[in-house]
């Protein structure tokens, strides 16, 4: 294993480098090349370690990478003998080999293969429903459920312009910190344009971080930073019935959800909103 | 070790249904990964296309000796991925496609996948030995590509904070790892 530099500032700098998939400095020498290998391969783990594969891989892409694999094979059978060493693999002497120079400067000029995608169609995978899912965590004992409300029913003051006729909930289980939106009449967006970000203002987090944000009448709660439970789309043309479900996505763990807010943010999402909401919804 | 071929030595030997067999096994993960780097779904779709042809064509470079081949195949499609969503001009570090997923992982290995290779093994040991403020870092900088400073804002702590947090836990996961290579390759420590 290579030894760490003395300056914290270029371990620093290794770490957001193979964290952010950033292209290695250009004036790393050896020994920073393969340190920062060795980050990017712990970065690695540590994604695997925490990422779950909960939501399956749509069945249109399924069905795309088969397509992609039966190109693959077939350009790569006469190829087999001669096959050269691509740019983004991993150093073959893998973990702490100083051969990562190598790779790290190859991955610059990487020019991946163009594949020509077939016309085949699906292979017919199916999914679990969202619907399921959400039906199956709403059964489950002790799941906060609350109904949305839009902002003039909640505050008095004029209707959201995205909130025309706007019901549905929202369920949250504390346990397994998962949960759903469900949701008719949230008016559709175009994800290129703005996206719709959920936040969940926890009882059992700290308040008064941001008190431009605190209402008469209304608990201290609002001026937390709440949880960002995630940026989603009203995507109402995938629905028949109008109704929509989101899977939340919390970023925290949440310790007592009190309130769940939906604002309109730019593509993407933001870190601290401005607080353009759309809806809430208020637990218990 | 398993002695049966990985998959990807079957890919790199030319055996047609192992690249089918590397979707099966590894579609979740690289799905999950992508997801949470890329702002939007159809970029999410792509950037997966482009991990995995990315993994099969490097499949020669795997050896199960140095890593497991889930940490190999990881590795891979995170550069893909965060490649493709640089190169759509969006920025990398956003939130993710849809809030499909749930809440944040705990590092208690229920989000590793059912075949716990070492070094998953290692980097959920390191995870644990952290503290809770140490663990949202990590976590929001390695599954979301949140920068320092996005970080920081975030969670309200001190930039400086966040970076000692990131660094520490990285440079614990990277002693683990050695620590595992070093014992498959009959290295004293």
């Amino acid at each position: 294993m290579s030894s760490l530099p003395h300056d914290e500032t270029t371990i620093d700098r290794l770490c957001e480098h193979a964290i952010r998939g950033l292209d290695a400095p250009s004036e790393l020498n050896a020994d920073d090349a393969a340190l920062l290998e060795q980050f990017e391969f712990a970065a690695a783990a540590l994604s695997v370690a925490l990422s779950r594969d909960d939501e399956p891989m749509p069945a249109s892409l399924r069905s795309k990478l088969s397509r992609a694999a039966s190109e693959f094979n077939r350009e790569r059978a006469p190829e087999l003998k001669i096959s050269g060493t691509p740019a983004d693999a991993p150093s073959k002497g893998g973990y702490g080999a100083l051969a990562a120079l190598g790779w790290l400067a190859a991955a610059a000029c990487l020019t991946l293969a163009v594949f020509a995608w077939n016309s085949r169609p699906s292979a017919g995978l199916t999914t679990p429903s969202l619907a399921a899912q959400y039906d199956e965590l709403s059964a489950r004992p002790g799941v906060v459920r609350a109904s949305w409300v839009g902002l003039d029913d909640l505050l008095g003051v004029p209707a959201h312009a995205y909130d025309d006729e706007l019901a549905g909930e929202v369920i949250w289980d504390h346990e397994t910190q998962t949960g759903f939106m469900k949701f008719t009449g949230l008016a559709a967006n175009n994800p290129d344009e703005f996206q719709y970000q959920l936040w969940i203002f926890d009882a059992e987090r700290r308040v008064g971080d941001l008190p431009q944000f605190a209402i008469d009448g209304l608990p201290d709660l609002l001026t937390q930073r709440p949880v960002d439970g995630g940026v989603f789309d009203a995507d109402n043309a995938r629905s028949n019935t109008g109704e929509i479900i989101i899977p939340i996505d919390a970023k925290l763990p949440v310790g007592n959800a009190a309130i769940f807010a939906i604002t309109v943010e730019p593509p993407g999402g933001v870190v601290v909103s401005d607080r353009d909401i759309v809806t809430a919804a208020v637990a218990g | 070790m398993s002695e049966e071929p990985s998959i990807l030595s079957r890919i790199a030997s030319g055996e047609s249904g192992a690249t089918e067999a590397c979707i099966e096994q590894y579609g979740g993960l690289v799905w999950s990964l992508a997801r949470r780097f890329c702002p939007t779904r159809e970029l999410a779709e792509d950037a997966v296309q482009d991990a995995f042809v990315s993994v099969w064509k490097s499949a020669d470079r795997f050896d199960p000796e140095q890593g497991s081949e889930v940490t190999f195949v990881a590795t891979i499609a995170r550069r893909r991925i965060i490649d493709r969503v640089r190169r759509s001009g969006k920025p990398v570090g956003t939130m993710p496609v849809d809030a499909a997923d749930g809440a944040m992982p705990q590092p208690d290995g229920t989000g590793v996948k059912a075949e716990q290779s070492e070094e998953i093994k290692a980097a959920v040991r390191a995870l644990n030995e952290l503290s809770p403020d140490q663990q949202k870092v990590i976590q929001l900088s390695v599954l979301r590509g949140l920068s320092h400073q996005q970080i920081a804002e975030a969670t309200g702590m001190p930039l400086g904070t966040v970076k000692t947090h990131l660094r520490r836990g990285l440079i614990r996961v990277r002693e683990l790892l050695a620590e595992g290579h070093d014992k498959r390759m009959g290295v004293a420590t």
